[in-house]
């Protein structure tokens, strides 16, 4: 089988894929991407309201097939992880893929830009974004491996960040450290689950055109930024491949940008 | 609109691929071909050669490939091969540098204390020096024109080195060198520079490891070669840096107790 190059509508034809973070971003793109497929999309994220827009913009950007619905939800509750999955099973009796989105750059209600000196991270800082990006991708991943074990079949992707875990950069320690993390769990993760042909996988897309990063002052720094939709395509294609074959820390960037120049603040 | 709408259509485009007689640079020949790319295709190898044209005759697809023997460590035969590609098709659009070995014939893995000088320039002659002759020799017509694709092959062992292969390691970890300063250095002129990292690949190269069979779950090399396919085809604005492609080893069964926690969870539900 070729890759990426076949009918747009119908490559993951009902496949039931959860989409955590899905409501903005890479995530947001993503559920777009994975419905213009054929898969049915569960929309996880903290915001109900957020949820229902996304869905109404997942039903209008398609042609396809798909079922779409949303779990309110926060990675970081262990709670809401096991209702997501068991939810996604009340409605479609399976889950074929997860795609662990859910990330922040820095906590919401912190002031000023992502940029946060070592010297001055609180601790709640800390917290909030290790406990978003590392232990809320544990959690959806976690909840999902019962209903895949017993199948014996599953997709899992985890996005990290080229930025943050290719190397570590300064003045975003909490966050590099939650990336290098997420690629240290899908590693793990994979050598596990793969005896049980669940595949995991992780990509670690550059600096991309998001909300995240427009709120900040770096966006001006750093050149042409990757289009959301590249990297929902990159997952589309990491989910298609044929089934004998993984893509291992696949860094998807823009071609013109300076991908490893220091992001001074 | 939709992703595939931004994927470049590749028919028409011209393409120098080397170590085209076997392995993965046969592969590349024949996905490529698939998609209307006119071929230059060169090795050592003159049977190979012919095995990979008449490999190319039956695609309905393929434009009349140009076969020529090139040792990819000789300067005169790769600006030679450079100029008959040119004068057969007027241009190259992309690069795919195949060409590569894993020891010298007949050698076996050895630890590097016992490694000769000559095995060592083997190996980086062959993988290195030649990569780094192809992709200079095919610039100056890619940066006339403003645009060009080079991908060059590296590997796992490009990023890991492995006992008893040191040379060949040491060569691949160049490859992924080389070909990210020609990244950075090509960019303003819309050329890109891709890397490849396959895991095991079943190819004649494990014909050179005697007594080591390839790995049962070692991938068929059109599965290389409808990757790199796929990176020729993203959009101009994006690339995969370093992409490492690799078996899914289902079949290694994890013994408990490791899995024995999983097992649990499964029964339960």
């Amino acid at each position: 089988m070729a890759i990426g190059r076949d009918r747009i509508d119908g490559r993951l034809h009902d496949r039931v894929a959860i989409v955590t973070g899905g409501t903005s971003g890479i995530g947001h793109a993503t559920a777009i991407a994975l419905a213009r497929e054929g898969a049915h999309v569960v929309i996880v994220a903290r915001t109900a309201s957020r949820i229902v827009e996304t869905i109404a913009a997942l039903e209008r950007s398609t042609p396809a097939a798909g079922t779409f619905t949303g779990v309110p939800a926060d990675v970081t509750v262990e709670e809401d992880m096991t209702a997501m999955a068991e939810r996604t099973l009340a409605r479609f009796g399976r889950i074929d893929v997860l795609v662990a989105c859910a990330g922040i750059g820095r906590p919401p209600d912190a002031d000023g830009v992502i940029a946060r000196p070592v010297a001055k991270l609180s601790s709640g800082e800390w917290d909030a974004v290790i406990d978003t990006n590392l232990k809320g991708t544990f959690l959806s991943n976690r909840a999902v491996l019962r209903s895949m074990i017993a199948r014996r079949r599953g997709d899992i992707i985890n996005v990290a960040s080229a930025r943050g875990a290719v190397r570590g950069q300064a003045f975003a320690a909490a966050y590099c450290a939650s990336k290098f993390g997420v690629v240290g769990l899908s590693q793990a993760l994979a050598e596990e689950l793969a005896a049980y042909a669940i595949r995991v996988q992780v990509l670690l897309p550059d600096v991309t055109r998001t909300q995240l990063l427009e709120r900040s002052t770096l966006s001006s720094r750093l050149g042409p930024l990757l289009p959301v939709e590249r990297v929902a395509a990159a997952i589309v294609t990491m989910l298609t491949l044929p089934g004998d074959t993984v893509l291992r820390e696949a860094v998807v960037a823009p071609m013109h940008a300076r991908l490893y120049e220091r992001i001074r603040t | 609109m939709s992703e595939t709408a931004h994927e470049r259509a590749l028919a028409g485009e011209v393409a120098v691929v080397t170590g085209a007689a076997s392995g993965i640079g046969r592969a590349v020949c024949r996905a490529l071909a698939a998609e209307g790319v006119a071929i230059v295709a060169a090795d050592t190898d003159r049977d190979g050669l012919q095995n990979t044209v008449n490999d190319l005759s039956g695609l309905s697809t393929a434009r009349r490939p140009l076969a020529l023997t090139c040792d990819v460590r000789r300067e005169d035969e790769v600006e030679r091969l450079v100029e008959r590609a040119l004068e057969e098709f007027g241009a190259i659009d992309a690069l795919v540098a195949c060409a590569g070995i894993l020891r010298p014939k007949g050698a076996p893995p050895k630890p590097l204390i016992a490694v000769s000088a000559t095995e060592w320039d083997a190996v980086i002659d062959t993988n290195l020096r030649g990569t780094f002759l192809c992709n200079r020799a095919v610039l100056p017509n890619m940066i006339a024109r403003r645009r060009g694709h080079l991908v060059n092959l590296s590997s796992t062992s490009g990023r890991q080195g492995r006992a008893l292969d040191a040379p060949y390691c040491a060569s691949k970890f160049g490859v992924i060198g080389l070909s990210e300063a020609l990244a950075e250095e090509v960019r303003p002129y819309g050329i890109r520079v891709h890397v490849v990292l396959p895991d095991a690949v079943a190819t004649p190269m494990w014909d050179q490891n005697g007594p080591i069979p390839a790995p049962a779950d070692a991938l068929p090399a059109a599965r290389i070669a409808d990757f790199i396919v796929y990176l020729l085809r993203l959009p101009e604005d994006t690339v995969l840096l370093n992409p490492i492609i690799a078996p899914f080893r289902t079949r290694r069964r994890v013994k408990k107790p490791a899995t024995a926690g999983l097992v649990e969870l499964a029964s339960e539900s």
